[in-house]
């Protein structure tokens, strides 16, 4: 028989509290996995979404609250910008190009935006990555053409079942309740390939049809008309690629000009998006510090286990030592132990922790369009193992010295 | 020789003063000899048989065991002989609790070279009639049994010394008489010295050569013996 053998045998002798340790453990560590894995990924998503744009020409207002507005589909955008402001703002050397859009409308709980058809070809909805409508990545249709032709987000037809041909009429709002323009029937007439991001979650129409929905009041309607009295919601900006390929240093002044005017202002996503985590930061230590909690619970289980255990075991381990088991042995024994079930627990806790995410990034896709990958190897995943068995060892070193401490005599022999 | 002790002592302290437990001048045991050690209870039996299995750390004197002088030797390494050279029968507490009978067999296996094999196993529990117990559990098998089983074990280790305290102290007479006979009938066949010790005199008076404790131990003639 071999010492490991005598490992098992001893885990299988206590199998129940041995179980309930290595599950604990495992809960622990899933936790801790899942919420590194999904703090990371949030991260990246938000980090990633905003680097498709170089800059958003927005009204005077929240700088998040726009961003969140336009890339994610979230909140209200705080107000309008002029279009004869914009048409200024596009003559600037350093802007390349603009795609104007309006937000504010929904249908069935989905953000209807009025938008640029440009917008589906030249907008990199992720660095390098443009919009598609080709069937053998999911698409359908085309673009829109008509004031009264639409195209859905791959998310945004799949839950609510959309058809090309089927014609809605969009809300003017975003809360239940408000009004919707019932005047003019608008159609489907495509459907996105799926991108992973929150863009998969909007419908969108042409820029001009926002003016020309029945409904809005003549001043509105009016813009359709004269453009110099069109306002938009406001406008994604490519700037142009400074020496090298690097920033653009021309658009720190464009950005001066801008924001010192009444008129808008100039966001830089990339700027923007991390303020977003440093508020909502506190929400991630807890998480994280709740996670640090439960894995010392489950190893001070562990301890505990080992060392109710180890009085069970007493006569059994003094018997070996009498068979020939140095101090050595039985020491090893013990720690072997707790390492073992540290790593069960580990490797446990790594695969629940993935499985979580799995569970969760679909909950999270189908309320944000965010993706999110079950696969995903965060910072978490690499030192978890690690840190078993250094964690073992700590709960392990005390019952493991008392085995080794344990006098043989004193547990077996009868004086006589 | 498989045992040669000259001018062993071991002390024990009880509060400031130290106590002398065994004071054993001269004693030896042949190659394959058996031997009975008889005395009442508390006259430091279990006391020399420790020393001799290495559990216990003489105070002074010299004790050859298998050609080996114990009292020159670190615990680990008294360990290490023990594993090597001796097996120990208690009068309790022989087996392993999570252990079937075989797998108690095979136990003393794992701390040392050699031993035997899952088949020898078999064949040693059969040996002490217990072949249709293998996979019992000791919390189903009788004292007896559990002694057949701790008398297999110290065959399967193949020492060249079996030291047995008190081996039958927990059964009947007609059990023990049984158990001694299959003890030393399995210690000639493996050609291994036994040195028993037990306060029942049936049982000493099996072997030919006995020991009267209360003569070879002087400590019990000094200090009115061990406690």
């Amino acid at each position: 028989m071999k010492l490991p053998t005598l490992v098992v045998k001893s885990l299988r002798q206590h199998a129940l509290s041995s179980a309930l340790a290595v599950v604990s453990i495992a809960l622990g560590v899933a936790l801790l996995v899942s919420v590194a894995s999904l703090r990371e990924q949030t991260h990246r998503n938000f980090t990633q979404e905003g680097l498709g744009v170089d800059a958003i020409l927005g009204p005077k207002g929240s700088p998040l609250q726009i961003v969140l507005n336009s890339l994610y589909h979230l909140e209200e955008m705080p107000g309008k910008v002029k279009w004869t402001y914009y048409k200024k703002v596009l003559e600037a050397p350093v802007v390349e190009s603009g795609i104007p859009f309006i937000t504010g409308h929904s249908y069935a709980g989905f953000r209807v935006n009025a938008i640029d058809p440009r917008f589906f070809t030249e907008f990199e909805y992720l660095p390098g990555q443009h919009f598609s409508f080709n069937p053998g990545r999911g698409g359908q249709g085309r673009m829109f053409a008509g004031l009264d032709e639409a195209v859905a987000g791959a998310e945004a037809a799949r839950e609510l079942h959309l058809q090309l041909g089927q014609t809605f009429n969009p809300t003017c709002g975003v809360n239940p309740g408000d009004k919707v323009h019932y005047e003019k029937d608008i159609r489907f007439v495509g459907i996105l390939a799926p991108t992973g991001t929150p863009h998969d979650r909007a419908i969108y129409i042409p820029l001009l049809a926002f003016y020309t929905l029945g409904g809005h009041g003549s001043d509105v309607q009016g813009m359709a008309i004269n453009e110099d009295q069109r306002e938009i919601s406001g406008a994604f900006l490519k700037i142009r690629p400074g020496r090298g390929g690097g920033q653009n240093p021309l658009v720190q002044g464009l950005e001066y000009d801008i924001n010192q005017s009444a008129q808008a202002q100039l966001i830089r996503p990339s700027e923007v998006l991390p303020k977003l985590f440093s508020i909502i930061g506190w929400v991630d230590r807890v998480l994280v510090g709740i996670a640090i909690l439960v894995t010392a619970l489950a190893l001070l289980f562990l301890f505990v286990a080992l060392v109710s255990a180890l009085r069970e075991r007493r006569r059994d381990l003094a018997l070996m030592r009498c068979l020939g088991a140095t101090r050595r042995t039985v020491f090893g024994l013990v720690m072997a132990e707790s390492l073992i079930i540290s790593l069960a627990g580990a490797v446990l806790g790594l695969a629940f922790g993935h499985a979580i995410v799995a569970v969760g990034s679909e909950f999270i896709r189908v309320e944000t369009g965010l993706r999110f990958s079950a696969g995903y190897v965060s910072g978490a995943d690499l030192f978890v193992l690690p840190a078993a068995m250094l964690l073992g060892l700590v709960a392990g070193l005390m019952p493991s010295v008392q085995a080794y401490r344990l006098g043989v005599l004193q547990n077996l022999t009868p004086v006589s | 020789m498989v045992i040669s002790i000259r001018n062993l002592t071991v002390e024990y302290r009880a509060g400031a003063e130290p106590f002398l437990a065994l004071d054993v001048p001269n004693w030896e045991v042949g190659d394959e000899e058996q031997v009975a050690i008889s005395g009442p209870s508390g006259s430091g039996k279990s006391t020399l048989l420790n020393v001799v299995a290495g559990l216990l750390a003489p105070t002074s004197g010299s004790v050859v065991v298998c050609g080996t002088e114990l009292s020159d030797l670190g615990e680990a390494e008294r360990d290490r002989f023990r594993a090597a050279h001796v097996s120990y029968i208690f009068q309790t507490f022989n087996l392993l609790q999570g252990y079937t009978a075989i797998e108690n067999v095979l136990v003393g296996a794992a701390f040392s070279h050699g031993g035997v094999n899952r088949t020898q196993a078999r064949e040693l529990l059969a040996k002490v009639g217990l072949a249709h117990r293998e996979h019992y559990y000791p919390s189903k098998l009788s004292i007896g049994e559990q002694q057949r089983v701790a008398i297999a074990r110290a065959l399967a280790r193949k020492p060249k010394l079996i030291l047995a305290d008190e081996p039958t102290g927990s059964l009947d007479p007609k059990h023990a008489a049984g158990v001694v006979e299959l003890l030393r009938e399995a210690c000639r066949e493996h050609r291994c010295a036994l040195v028993v010790v037990s306060h029942e005199m049936k049982i000493a008076e099996a072997f030919d050569r006995r020991v009267d404790f209360m003569t070879l131990n002087r400590a019990l003639n000094g200090n009115g013996g061990a406690s």
